[in-house]
């Protein structure tokens, strides 16, 4: 199992609600999983006490058995805003990873080739990430993550900030990626379209301060659709429309 | 070339009006821009007078400079670091802070009887009080600078997988860096300022001394050539300044600091 959430809970030091209460959820080794559910539900901080950002009040998180203590390279993390670091070149942010662990120089280069090629930009690797579009700077923040060959990719939102065309482009690179490569994936979106193009599993999220319980697992829905998939279809559009339901219906 | 014809008329109608001045007795004593001229070709090379202050500029301005760049090496070499940990470790910071609150507002002038009385007059002096003019702009860009690193760039990096130990060279210096630099262009400004002040009070050499002397004969014109060669001498370490940051970045870009 590449990652398993046992009865994680978060409490804010002085919070009168529980962000997440005991919240279970083990995800298979290759899996996509989606986090859908609307806004103060917990589902950024879930991804976020995976990261290793924030702690669990109780509860814990293991990765490959192992539990989470802190940020680690084990879990690559693509932010909404990239966090790309300005001073360096795309080349020098997908190395970073790999030469933080003091790999050699030249066992290095293949690997930000080979990531920078996944992700099309090996044409604009001594260029800095202000130079990119924000699609192009998403890449790189992709590319970084996968060099450091990590257990699981957890991304924030990561399509959020940019504009729909770039953002179903980047929507299906992701998916081929993910067909190439098979890694484990938590994504939280806010889009169930999104969700239910890219993932296995979606868990829809409910609860949060604004509806007075913790966040929480409503619903978990698989989708058993081929890759790649038809955002027209009948089943896709019942499928979006199970989740929107359970997003915004009552608890059942 | 349009920014040079631009840069014309301002100097030249100064120069004529103060010319002018002088003509019409307008201000007593003031000396003409000639004079002026004259005192610093005499002073640079020592063509026209043969006094003591013909020839002399390399010697003042090496000792004043020498003062300068002590002064301010020393006090980035303090400054920086003091700076880093002050904004990083909480306790250095509740440790230091109330010392440092006091110590802060004091006016670098208002140091410099106890420095004379304590360090004598002298180039020992004049660094010290250059240390204490430049070392706050320093302490507190940097400390602004280090505070203001993005959160997002710190998880990006621990993601990544780097040590706490690392973190400093690889995310909080590159980010703190266009601020570190702020602080130390104010205080090499003001370490100009300081030299003068320092030189003022009884060393011998160097361009403040040089102006003080001359009051005291009522050199008017060697006083203006002084002022204006410390306010070349001051343009020119900025801008070597700024040159050698940009020489020592490269093209690399750097947090905005917006």
């Amino acid at each position: 199992m590449a990652v398993d959430l046992r009865g994680v809970s978060k409490r804010y030091p002085g919070g009168q609600v529980e962000a997440l209460r005991a919240l279970d959820l083990p995800i298979g080794d290759g899996e996509f999983v989606c986090l859908v559910g609307a806004s103060g539900c917990g589902k950024s901080t879930l991804l976020r006490i995976v990261a290793g950002f924030e702690h669990a009040t109780s509860g814990e998180v293991l990765v490959r058995g192992k539990p989470v203590t802190g940020p680690g390279p084990d879990r690559g993390v693509v932010f909404q805003d990239y966090g790309l670091f300005p001073w360096l070149s795309v080349a020098e942010n997908v190395a970073y990873g790999p030469r933080q662990r003091r790999m050699a120089k030249e066992r290095v280069a293949p690997i930000v080739d080979r990531f920078l090629e996944m992700v099309g930009l090996a044409r604009f690797r001594d260029r800095f990430p202000h130079e990119l579009s924000g699609g192009m700077q998403q890449r790189v923040a992709i590319a970084r993550v996968l060099a450091n060959d990590p257990a699981v990719l957890l991304m924030d939102e990561p399509f959020g900030a940019l504009d729909s065309l770039t953002r179903q482009t980047l929507q299906e690179e992701l998916r081929k990626v993910w067909q190439e490569l098979k890694p484990t994936v938590i994504l939280v979106t806010h889009s169930v379209e999104e969700a239910v193009y890219l993932a296995d599993r979606v868990v829809v999220m409910g609860g949060g301060p604004n509806h007075g319980v913790p966040g929480h697992v409503k619903k978990i829905v698989k989708v058993a659709i081929d890759h790649p998939r038809d955002v027209t279809s009948p089943e896709f559009n019942l499928l979006k429309r199970e989740l929107l339901d359970a997003i915004h219906g009552h608890e059942s | 070339m349009k920014r040079a014809f631009w840069a014309l008329p301002v100097p030249i109608a100064i120069l004529a009006l103060w010319s002018l001045a002088v003509d019409r007795d307008w201000i007593l004593l003031l000396p003409h821009p000639l004079e002026v001229f004259m005192a610093m070709i005499d002073f640079t090379f020592g063509l026209f007078y043969d006094d003591a202050y013909s020839g002399s500029l390399v010697r003042h301005l090496l000792a004043s400079t020498g003062r300068v760049l002590s002064g301010f090496g020393i006090a980035a070499a303090v400054a920086i670091p003091l700076g880093i940990l002050l904004a990083r470790y909480e306790k250095v910071s509740a440790a230091l802070e109330p010392v440092l609150g006091v110590l802060r507002p004091i006016p670098v002038t208002a140091w410099v009887p106890l420095v004379l009385i304590i360090f004598g007059l002298g180039t020992k002096s004049a660094v010290i009080l250059i240390f204490i003019g430049s070392f706050f702009p320093i302490l507190i860009n940097t400390m602004a600078g280090v505070k203001r690193v993005p959160t997002r760039l710190l998880e990006a990096a621990a993601m990544l997988g780097t040590s706490e130990n690392e973190v400093l060279y690889k995310v909080i210096l590159p980010s703190a860096l266009p601020s570190i630099f702020a602080g130390m262009r104010i205080a090499l400004g003001l370490a100009w300022v300081v030299v003068v002040v320092g030189e003022t009070v009884g060393v011998p050499t160097g361009l403040g001394s040089v102006i003080t002397e001359a009051r005291e004969v009522s050199r008017t014109e060697v006083i203006v050539t002084g002022m204006v060669f410390i306010g070349m001498a001051g343009l020119v370490s900025d801008k070597l300044l700024g040159w050698g940051m940009k020489r020592a970045l490269g093209k690399r870009p750097l947090l905005s600091t917006t």
